[in-house]
């Protein structure tokens, strides 16, 4: 059986770089697609023929060239197939304005990336181990 | 006033004291015609600004014509056509002050389009009106009394026999330099009434196009905050990811080449590490000042004792194996920001709880006191204190008055303090004196 699938949506090649780290780190056994905007995440969500794996969770970023996170994920709440996948808006922001408006838009949780890396490895290892079991118990 | 004027050896001293009257009767007419411009020129500046300032010269105006109408009471005493002339002066007056009042009044409950409303109606310039030609009869009948004064004075003059030619001369002399002096005093009344006229126009042109510029200054500072906002939101994402690549990978450098690295190549990965997580607090910081200065404000009643107790709790989890000694008093409650308000409460004693980390049985206390009549909160501490020569700079970003190696921090906590407190109307001050502790007040208006 193939590892199931995570995607994370982020344009700043260091952040994935240290996500994958974290997943190994934390020997979280899953496959961590990588899209680097919000567009190409839907290319890559809407080429996923029907029946096949989909992510068990989307990592999605705010602040990205073209488009950003706020716009996948209206798009994923709005589509028909899709609105049930989780997201985790996983981003550099505190600001109150960008929390309501992710929980708004109908995000799942909402995650202000740690400076520090330990931290930041332990947050991103559990948060996919937490979604990854969530959807197997579903 | 009647003169009677008898025209004998004292005849000199009797017509110049007619002469001064007159002049006195004149120039009191138009200082209180003048004083009562004064007060509505005030008046005018209150309701175009708003600005307590301009109702000084509206109270001395009213004083001063009061003063004056009591000088011409005074000295239209024994005149009955003066005096009725200076009482119907005196009842219009009163109308006007009471309509000058209604409309600051009117200003203060209603705001200032009640007042313009009520200025427009023009009862205020009719009672002006009303004054001002009244002034202008009660010189004009000085005027005709100095006539009458002069035409007994000559009659006398045929009547007796003068004993000296002197006293004729004098009295010509006298009478000249008397109407002489009174017309100049009604040109220079009308002069002054046409000054008063262009400068109030001119003043009323100021004050529009200091509202303009009031205006675009608003407009301009809006925009300029918005950016502010933009700037901060920027700084908050791009200058922290590069922050956590820092970290992240002199992390695996550790990690992934331990057995190529030496003690000392690991230490210095490890400043490299603590470097990136003090300018990651830093930015923190920055922002978080940066969110209180355009916060908006929502006045609430807050309990100062709860926020204190809180933030204590905090700190006392961070570092469980310090011991302090806090005393915080109950029932402190203030009107303000519950969130800016805890902000700078945990400030405070973040400060009090750090600043005491290398004294000997530390105290920190949360309290209140009378300051000029008013509550002031403080919190004290028996910590490092500091040099009270230095006070000002202490809420100023950036200023730190002990070295980061001594007490760590961003030196931007107490700027985020004063911005709170001045946000408030209120006002933060602190007491201090090295290694005997400091005391932090903040009053909230």
């Amino acid at each position: 059986m193939p590892d199931p699938l995570l995607l994370l949506v982020e344009d700043n090649v260091d952040d994935v770089a240290l996500a994958e780290r974290a997943l190994v780190r934390g020997g979280v056994r899953a496959e961590l697609k990588v899209a680097r905007n919000g567009k190409e995440a839907w290319t890559l969500l809407s080429s996923l023929l029907p029946g096949a794996a989909r992510p068990k969770a989307v990592f999605l970023d705010l602040n990205m060239p073209g488009s950003n996170g706020f716009d996948l994920l209206a798009r994923v709440r709005a589509d028909h197939a899709m609105t049930g996948m989780p997201v985790v808006v996983l981003t550099t922001s505190k600001e109150p304005s960008d929390i309501e408006r992710s929980y708004r838009l109908g995000a799942n949780s909402f995650v202000t990336k740690p400076l520090d890396f330990k931290k930041f490895s332990e947050v991103f290892a559990s948060m996919s181990a937490y979604w990854l079991g969530v959807n197997e118990t579903i | 006033m009647v003169f009677v004027i008898r025209v004998d050896d004292a005849n000199d001293d009797a017509l110049t004291t007619a002469s001064d009257h007159i002049d006195d009767v004149s120039d009191t007419a138009s200082a209180a015609l003048s004083a009562l411009k004064d007060a509505e020129t005030g008046q005018r500046g209150f309701l175009i600004t708003g600005k307590e300032s301009y109702l000084g010269p509206y109270d001395a105006g009213l004083r001063d014509f009061d003063t004056a109408m009591a000088k011409l009471r005074q000295l239209s005493a024994a005149e009955p056509e003066l005096s009725a002339l200076i009482s119907h002066m005196a009842d219009v007056g009163a109308k006007k002050r009471a309509e000058l009042s209604v409309t600051i009044d009117l200003f203060r409950a209603k705001g200032q389009a009640a007042a313009f409303e009520h200025v427009s109606t023009g009862i205020g310039k009719q009672y002006m009106d009303e004054i001002r030609e009244t002034a202008g009869t009660v010189v004009s009948v000085e005027d005709a009394a100095y006539d009458r004064n002069r035409r007994a004075a000559a009659q006398a003059e045929t009547a007796t026999h003068w004993k000296s030619l002197a006293s004729v001369v004098v009295l010509f002399l006298l009478t000249l330099m008397g109407t002489l002096l009174l017309s100049m005093e009604i040109r220079y009344e009308r002069r002054l009434a046409a000054n008063l006229e262009v400068s109030e126009k001119r003043y009323r042109e100021l004050a529009e196009s200091l509202e303009d510029q009031v205006e675009a200054r608003t407009r301009e500072l809006q925009q300029l905050n918005q950016e502010l906002t933009a700037f901060s939101y920027s700084v908050s994402h791009d200058l922290r990811a590069p922050l956590r690549s820092i970290d992240g990978f002199s992390q695996i450098v550790i990690e992934d080449y331990a057995d190529k690295l030496d003690d000392n190549g690991r230490r210095m990965l490890e400043r490299i590490r603590g470097a990136a997580q003090r300018m990651g607090h830093l930015i923190q910081s920055l922002l978080d000042l940066a969110r209180v200065t355009r916060q908006e404000i929502d006045r609430q009643s807050v309990s100062i004792s709860d926020l204190a107790a809180g933030a204590i709790h905090h700190l006392e989890a961070l570092s469980p194996e310090r011991k302090v000694d806090v005393s915080i008093a109950p029932g402190l409650m203030a009107e303000g920001d519950q969130h800016l308000l805890r902000v700078v409460m945990d400030n405070l004693l973040a400060n009090a709880w750090k600043f005491t980390s290398k004294t000997e049985s530390p105290r920190i206390e949360v309290g209140r006191v009378e300051v000029e009549g008013k509550p002031a909160f403080f919190v004290r501490d028996n910590g490092a204190g500091f040099d009270s020569e230095h006070a000002d700079k202490l809420f100023r970003p950036f200023q730190r008055l002990h070295s980061e190696s001594e007490f760590e921090g961003t030196g931007i906590g107490l700027a985020t303090v004063q911005r709170i407190v001045n946000r408030h109307g209120g006002r933060v001050w602190a007491e201090g004196k090295p290694g005997r502790g400091a005391t932090f007040f903040f009053a909230l208006s």
